[in-house]
């Protein structure tokens, strides 16, 4: 039952990559296929190229940024480094698209900033130089503030779980401590810092609502527009699957840069006292790792308090509404999501063979943009509304969007139970079904309280990825949805960043307690 | 000249100190540093190799001081090779990459110091793999390589074979030491096994609760040990308190006298003393028995050899031989 279960749920998950791809062996119409010219003649080259450079650029920021914060707080005693080494996690619950309306707002002629500068020093429009944030670069940085602590994360993790004796062998073999870092430490950490910017790039190849506010197009928006704009699917389609291939891509040069040498997390005497730097370094470190929170998380955050209290009443009936709606989808494909990462790791534990098939469809959903998966479940709705004439809902309900997040977000919380799953030893359940314990009650009675830590991290990963979901939220939603997300984009669409605040801050609020008790949650794990 | 020389060394932490500490190893000999957990044999390598520093007392690498109370030479500046039981390989670099992680060589140089190595070592087919493929004992050999390409002046291994299946241990152990002796290291081992201890060393070191309590060849630690911890930390010893055993037995009056099981002689027909056999263990090649005095509330624990089977509660009497 079990592996006809983790079969259905594997399928379900490879469908819309099959239905994307199915775009390129569909003849188009004339009309379509004339906007397929169009797309490919006038935007197609210059939107993939612009997305390639922001990935770039994006994983080269998380990288600098992730891998030396990490180091930092692992391995040198600065001041505050305690209170720093959580709260370089706090940026996970700021999307980056409310970090652009921020910014944006903050940085724009009109804002507070440009304001001042003129007001100072008496400067007219075109006197001065003024970093622009709707640009490119703009992008990056927003982006790369949001992604940043998926490296740090990965990366502390890495560093903190190598072994003393590494640094004593090195510095008895007459190496120095920056020669310890960059030949040692770096490179032994590599697989989990490229595991960090697989995820980083993912991230930045899918989002949808940091490149529409800021004006950079992408293949991500050129699939919004050519489906909502140009009403073209199957071109859409089309787009997306080039999307799709980049993620597969960049899946494969993440399993590539593991080959060879086995990496895992060693064990070994633990790490010696941290390092403790003179004080002018210290501060600088400290200054250093506190940049990454104040622009990630802390400017933002005051800056939406004070857009929102300009404001003489704040919207509390809309704001709670959609607050209830987030809370529900988020709760839901919590529950949905994690119901089936337990299937699929009970079918891996129970049937070995089944891992491979589990883990590919799993990872697949999760490279796949939240575009993407929606433009998949759209045909896939077409499909079957052509061949049996009976409409299947994929679009505009909540099932359909489940099904969505279902796809997108069961990699991590497969992985979250997987890993935790290993630490259950077999002889457990060879116990349990000795005592005469059947199938269901071995996982409701014995597994389940064993993974209640891994589970709750696997739910609490699902419901913040939820709670900041934009462009599968916006496509499949009914109606009558309307999240904090879809609010905070919808004032930020008709440039109303003032508006847009309340809800942002309630966003980022909830997110940062959720994501708060994640972080206690594996520190204690 | 001594190649490491350590003079009166004392560190304290908390509630561990280490007391005193003296020690001398000439050029190219190999030492053993003995003691049970706790006795602070990795905190006096910790000290030499640089990673903590002493508050007072010297250590002199080579005739150069590298540690005078609470000052000295950086980790990296010391010279000092260090082998540990977990190997420590860095898991992204092959063998051969692990082997010259830190030699100085250049060039031609470099790679004659690598095949010498690799051939020496018997790895040389191991060359290019990655240390997840190796076993337990090629991953030594190549720490102890790794070690040995840095041209260490003194090398410092701490548990380096505990981590080994019994069978290799004692075959990788001999061959280390031939390696060792040919390249002419000054070779420092921590180690809790009294067999390796008195196998590999010139000269052991005995610690004991942050205090050296005895030096000396393994022959003098093993048959005129200072005290009955240090003697048990050799091998099974018979402690002996009650005086009229201990006279039978050879003893010169002191309050105690300390036999090794295979110094006492057993006979069904005669001996020095005479007593009950209490219990009997199959060995291998020995049995092992505990013996009753007559008279007496001593136990005692004989070696035996294999075709001299005994029963409990059969009378045999013993003698010192």
């Amino acid at each position: 039952m079990d592996r006809l279960l983790a079969f259905g749920i594997a399928t379900l998950c490879l469908l819309p990559v099959v239905l994307v791809l199915s775009a390129w062996g569909i003849s188009l119409p004339a009309a379509s296929q004339e906007s397929w010219q169009h797309v490919r003649a006038s935007l197609l080259l210059g939107d993939a190229a612009t997305t390639l450079l922001l990935a770039l650029m994006v994983a080269c920021f998380a990288a600098v940024v992730g891998v030396s914060t990490a180091w930092f707080v692992t391995r040198c005693e600065f001041p505050g480094r305690r209170l720093l080494s959580w709260l370089l996690v706090m940026p996970l619950a700021m999307p980056a698209y409310i970090l652009a309306i921020t910014y944006g707002s903050l940085f724009e002629f009109a804002g507070p900033l440009q304001t001042m500068l003129r007001e100072l020093t008496g400067w007219q429009r075109d006197d001065y130089w003024f970093p622009a944030v709707r640009s490119l670069g703009g992008a990056v940085v927003m982006l790369g503030l949001a992604t940043t602590p998926y490296v740090y994360l990965l990366a502390r993790l890495a560093f903190a779980s190598q072994p003393a004796e590494w640094a004593d062998v090195a510095l008895s073999l007459g190496k120095t401590r920056r020669q310890l870092f960059w030949q040692v430490a770096l490179p032994a950490a590599r697989p989990f810092i490229v595991i960090g910017l697989a995820l980083v790039v993912m991230e930045t190849i899918a989002d949808l609502g940091t490149v529409q506010i800021l004006g950079v197009p992408t293949l991500a928006t050129a699939i919004y527009r050519t489906w909502f704009f140009m009403n073209e699917p199957y071109v859409a389609a089309r787009i997306a699957s080039l999307l799709l291939i980049l993620a597969a891509l960049i899946l494969w040069l993440e399993q590539l840069s593991r080959r060879g040498a086995a990496y895992h997390l060693l064990r070994g005497r633990p790490q010696r006292a941290r390092r403790a730097l003179k004080p002018i370094k210290g501060l600088g470190v400290s200054l250093w790792c506190a940049l990454p929170v104040m622009a990630g998380f802390v400017v933002p955050c005051l800056w939406l308090a004070r857009m929102a209290s300009f404001q003489s009443q704040l919207p509390y009936p809309a704001m709670m509404a959609a607050l209830a709606d987030s809370l529900t989808l988020a709760a839901g494909a919590a529950m949905l999501v994690v119901a089936a990462a337990l299937v699929l790791a009970l079918a891996e534990r129970q049937h070995g063979s089944w891992s491979r098939a589990a883990n590919m469809a799993a990872s697949l959903g999760y490279a796949m943009p939240g575009v993407v998966i929606a433009v998949g479940l759209l045909i896939w709705q077409g499909l079957v509304k052509d061949i049996t004439a009976t409409p299947l809902l994929l679009t505009g309900t909540i099932a359909g969007l489940l099904l969505a997040y279902l796809i997108r977000f069961l990699a991590p919380a497969y992985s979250a139970i997987h890993s935790g799953y290993l630490r259950v030893p077999a002889e457990v359940d060879r116990a349990a079904v000795s005592l005469g314990t059947g199938r269901l009650a071995l996982l409701l009675r014995v597994h389940v309280p064993m993974l209640r830590a891994p589970l709750a991290t696997s739910a609490l990963i699902v419901a913040i990825d939820v709670f900041k979901e934009l462009p599968a939220t916006l496509i499949l939603r009914p109606f009558d949805i309307n999240t904090l997300a879809l609010s905070v984009l919808e004032f930020a669409g008709d440039d109303r960043p003032v508006e847009a605040a309340p809800f942002a801050l309630l966003l980022v609020g909830v997110a940062s307690v959720a994501v708060a008790a994640l972080h206690k949650l594996q520190r204690n794990y | 000249m001594a190649s490491l020389l350590i003079e009166q060394l004392s560190y304290r932490r908390s509630a561990f100190a280490l007391e005193g500490i003296s020690l001398s190893l000439a050029s190219g000999s190999t030492a053993s540093l003995v003691g049970a957990s706790g006795s602070g044999k990795t905190t006096l390598l910790n000290l030499i190799a640089g990673f903590i520093m002493p508050e007072s007392g010297r250590i002199m690498i080579g005739g150069q001081c590298v540690a005078e109370n609470g000052h000295g030479l950086a980790a990296n500046k010391r010279g000092v090779g260090l082998v540990f039981q977990q190997h420590a390989l860095f898991p992204h670099l092959r063998v051969e990459d692990n082997i010259l992680f830190g030699c100085p060589q250049s060039g031609a140089a470099r790679q004659h110091v690598l095949q010498g190595l690799l051939s020496d070592f018997h790895i040389a087919p191991l060359a290019r793999r990655y240390p997840h493929e190796l076993s337990g004992g090629e991953q030594q050999r190549v720490a102890l390589a790794r070690a040995l390409a840095a041209g260490p002046r003194v090398l410092l291994m701490d548990e380096p074979f505990s981590s080994i299946d019994m069978a290799l241990r004692r075959e990788l152990r001999l061959e280390c030491l031939e390696v060792l002796r040919r390249a002419g290291v000054t070779t420092l081992i921590v180690t809790h096994e009294a067999e390796e201890a008195l196998e590999l060393s010139d000269q052991v070191y005995v610690l004991e609760q942050g205090r050296m309590v005895q030096v000396g060849s393994p022959e003098q630690v093993y048959f005129e040990p200072a005290s009955a911890r240090v003697a048990s930390l050799f091998g099974e010893v018979n402690i002996i308190t009650d005086p009229q055993v201990a006279a039978a037995l050879g003893g010169d009056g002191a309050a105690m006298l300390l036999v090794r099981p295979e110094s006492l002689h057993v006979s069904k027909e005669s001996g020095a003393l005479g007593g009950e056999v209490i219990r009997a263990y199959f060995h291998g090649n020995h049995y092992l028995a505990d013996f009753r005095p007559q008279g007496s509330e001593s136990v005692i624990t004989l070696e035996l050899p294999s075709s001299m089977k005994l029963h409990a509660g059969e009378s045999i009497f013993i003698s010192r031989i």
